[in-house]
């Protein structure tokens, strides 16, 4: 999961490129809400529970 | 005011950049492998930097500004946990500390800084009046982009070499 999160870092910088930039913008918000998502996983995984 | 907002833009992803590289040798020559939080705070990093290459790509805009915000945001949540962590006294700290700081640490001043300097590009702009300002993607834009894009692709292989597609556990 985490390497997929590079990935789509990777293919916003290959949008910024190509000139796609609301893409790259969508892209890049959608990945720190996914890490975001990932740190909540780490958190509730230490602390042994589940939301 | 075009030429300020250039040379801060192309300076702030030289610095990222500068730093996400100085980690990853880090990780190589002290064979210390990044825990999740660490590529988090890597991923929040090249987040703020693709911010700032789309200003020196597109022109500046307040949506790049806008991404790099968040990142710096998401970036700031994931330090501090991760400084919450190891904050208690004779608790271990994780790898070894940078100039008397921890990594988390210094992530966590690099992203502050990020805020405050987003917050001064943004000011000096609305105090300048200006309602577009038109950036040239010239060489100094394309060495970022492709420094960036290295690291991003580097930062990848070693991530999955390490974990795979699972979310890290560690």
């Amino acid at each position: 999961m985490m390497a997929i999160l590079f990935i789509l870092y990777l293919l916003a910088l290959a949008l910024i490129f190509r000139s796609y930039r609301k893409a790259a913008v969508l892209i890049v918000i959608l990945n720190v809400m996914l890490s975001l998502a990932m740190l909540m996983h780490h958190a509730t995984d230490i602390l042994n529970i589940r939301l | 005011m075009a030429l300020l907002h250039k040379l801060a833009n192309v300076l702030w992803v030289y610095v990222l950049c500068g730093v996400l590289c100085a980690g990853f040798t880090y990780q190589l020559l002290k064979h210390e492998n990044p825990c999740p939080l660490c590529l988090l705070e890597r991923l929040g990093m090249i987040g703020i930097a693709i911010g700032a290459l789309m200003n020196l790509r597109f022109g500046v805009k307040v949506e790049h500004y806008g991404v790099a915000l968040f990142s710096a945001f998401g970036g700031r949540i994931v330090s501090l946990r991760q400084i919450a962590l190891h904050i208690c006294p004779q608790f271990p700290t994780f790898g070894s500390p940078v100039l008397g700081y921890d990594l988390y640490v210094w992530a966590f001043i690099v992203f502050t800084c990020s805020v405050l300097v987003t917050a001064i590009l943004l000011i000096a702009w609305g105090l300048s009046g200006q309602k577009e300002i038109h950036i040239t993607w010239d060489i100094w834009g394309k060495i970022g982009f492709w420094w960036l894009a290295l690291l991003v692709v580097a930062n990848l292989i070693t991530t999955f070499a390490l974990c795979g597609l699972s979310a890290c556990q560690g």
